[in-house]
């Protein structure tokens, strides 16, 4: 069964990327998913009037007419938090996966087009940020800045990510730098620089295009994560989550933290189906071996 | 071979000089302990001699360029001390990390040791029969572990196995009732579930490749028994890159349990450097906990290239 949905897919992916992703059941489920929230989490404030700052003075904490979800421990409003916290998780997702994709893209491209000394420093450099795990330096980073503001995380966690990107593509490189029509283009007298872009460039991008949603998905958890430390964005959904901590909140408030960790879980799974149903319809061959 | 490990340890050396001292750097513009006792005098007596403020920037070492105490800093990771903690500075900092690696080691290493023993067999497993149970169960085993951040699985068994069913206790605390073993099911099964999904992936990504090979049909036609050809023909070969990744997972064996230990309150690495990075910071602490960190990734990466070369006599350096 498994082999003939697999030959399936082959056929379909030689019909065309959009053709053979629309027939892709994961694909589609993460997609639709992550359309809805996206739209739930950006067009929410149109319809309803969120204030994740006011401090309501009143008793009864839960869901209620006024508070659909709640309020906290802090007797603030947790459906605003959780828009407002979705919007800051999501875009420092989006934001991260572009910083590593800037920063590790040339670094990569130069490495395996040059190799030799250029190549060595790249790798090293990368080594010595892979070399740490990433929380005990962005620990450390936030503490440096003291202030937390969503820009700092995405530059923090951008630059600790950027190894991965850089090494995917180095390896690409280095196989098309072996291939016969960059050996063509050196013939044809192209120069270097022409030679890195339309050659080698366009040909080696497609990993790390297909890379992105779980760069994504990586980077919202990463984030989260942080919040969660109490390092983080404190409107992250991260911090809601981290309430549930306390005994009391966890099993007689779960209005505080379940949506939170509902729409995160529900983000990621949605994103990692999405590339999943990308990286399968882009090249079934690399899927699931 | 010897050429090649010397080689190996001096670039070592020279990315813990590079790494340690730009860290150094950063944390110097933390604010001190010695920051705060000044201000801390100056709200009791309402000023503070220039003397004085000298001498609390001495006890602390500040009283240094930045350069000197970094290398003074060097110079005690071969004393035994490892500098001094600022909170109480007749402390040596290898005291207080010697006393928060048991917990760290005893969760992570027992999680590594269960996720090699789960993800190695059910790899197996799923390669010998790609589409069968065992396939499903890893699938399922690598999504959680990719998909649910670490501290939602964590909340989620707290919730069920210690709010619920209440027979596992939902804090790690020597006033506990149940044996430590008991404690730390929890926290190990979160940290192993993070560890199992890659592995998993690993062993049964290679094992398809290795079977495909021609060698193993070769194997097979000269009647090899089916075990005999998955265990020595077969797993052999595979394990290469699964080496490589349960190393790749190493570095997590002491810093990367930082979540897990905050939720189930063990008092290990991860919160001692969650602690002293907290304002003001405790800088000889960090750098003290990184040290460790970094000489374990660099040794495990040189161990990693040793162990290559065994399993595959073609590796030579």
């Amino acid at each position: 069964m498994k082999k003939k949905s697999r030959g399936a897919r082959l056929e379909n992916a030689k019909k065309g990327f959009l053709y053979s992703f629309v027939r892709s059941p994961k694909g589609m489920f993460g997609f639709c998913l992550f359309s809805l929230i996206v739209l739930a989490i950006f067009l929410a404030p149109l319809f309803f009037k969120l204030d994740a700052e006011q401090v309501y003075f009143i008793t009864n904490k839960a869901p209620s007419k006024e508070h659909i979800l709640g309020l906290d421990t802090a007797f603030q409003d947790c459906f605003s938090k959780l828009i407002v916290g979705g919007r800051v998780s999501l875009l420092v997702g989006l934001g991260t996966s572009l910083l590593t994709m800037l920063i590790g893209i040339p670094l990569g491209l130069a490495a395996g087009f040059y190799q030799g000394k250029v190549g060595a420093a790249v790798n090293r450099a990368a080594d010595l940020f892979l070399s740490f795990p990433m929380i005990v330096l962005l620990l450390l980073l936030v503490a440096v800045f003291q202030r937390v503001s969503a820009g700092l995380v995405v530059v923090a966690l951008g630059i600790l990510s950027w190894p991965g990107t850089a090494k995917i593509l180095y390896s690409t490189v280095i196989t098309v730098m072996n291939s016969e029509y960059v050996e063509a283009a050196r013939a044809m007298g192209k120069s270097n620089a022409r030679i890195m872009f339309t050659d080698v460039f366009l040909n080696s991008i497609t990993p790390i295009l297909v890379s992105l949603p779980f760069r994504i998905s990586m980077s919202v958890m990463m984030e989260t994560s942080l919040a969660f430390l109490g390092v983080g964005i404190a409107t992250s959904w991260g911090r809601q989550i981290y309430l549930a901590t306390q005994m009391n909140v966890m099993v007689n408030q779960m209005w505080m933290w379940l949506p939170a960790a509902v729409c995160l879980v529900a983000v990621i799974v949605s994103v990692n189906c999405l590339g999943e149903g990308i990286r399968d319809s882009y090249d079934p061959k690399i899927a699931r071996r | 071979m010897l050429k090649f490990i010397t080689k190996r340890i001096l670039v070592s050396a020279v990315l813990f000089l590079i790494l340690t001292f730009v860290l150094f750097l950063l944390l110097s513009f933390l604010p001190t302990y010695a920051d705060s006792d000044i201000a801390k005098y100056v709200m009791e007596y309402g000023m503070i001699s220039p003397e004085h403020k000298l001498e609390i920037y001495a006890k602390y070492g500040l009283d240094q360029p930045l350069g000197a105490r970094y290398f003074i800093w060097l110079g005690t990771l071969f004393d035994g001390t490892w500098s001094h903690t600022y909170q109480n500075t007749a402390t040596a900092v290898t005291e207080v990390i010697g006393a928060k690696l048991a917990p760290t080691l005893s969760l992570t290493v027992s999680a590594l040791v269960a996720a090699i023993l789960i993800a190695v067999p059910l790899g197996m497993f799923a390669a010998m029969r790609p589409g069968g149970i065992a396939d499903n169960i890893a699938s399922l085993l690598t999504f959680v572990g990719v998909s649910i951040p670490g501290f939602i699985v964590a909340i989620f068994l707290v919730f069920v196995f210690a709010a619920k069913l209440q027979f596992l206790p939902s804090m790690v605390s020597a006033a506990s009732k149940y044996p430590y073993a008991v404690q730390m099911i929890l926290p190990v099964t979160c940290v192993a579930l993070t560890m199992i999904g890659p592995v998993v992936k690993q062993v049964r990504g290679s094992m398809l490749d290795v079977m495909n090979a021609e060698y193993i049909k070769t194997a097979r036609s000269k009647g090899i028994s089916e075990t005999r050809v998955i265990f020595r023909h077969v797993f052999r070969n595979s394990a290469i890159p699964v080496v490589a990744q349960i190393g790749l997972t190493m570095p997590m064996l002491v810093g990367g349990s930082v979540v897990v230990e905050q939720i189930f309150t063990i008092n290990g690495l991860g919160r001692a450097l969650v602690n002293a990075v907290n304002a003001p910071a405790d800088v000889p602490v960090i750098m003290g906990i990184v040290t460790i960190q970094v000489i374990v990734v660099l040794a495990i990466n040189l161990a990693l290239d040793l162990v290559y070369s065994a399993l595959d006599p073609r590796v030579v350096y």
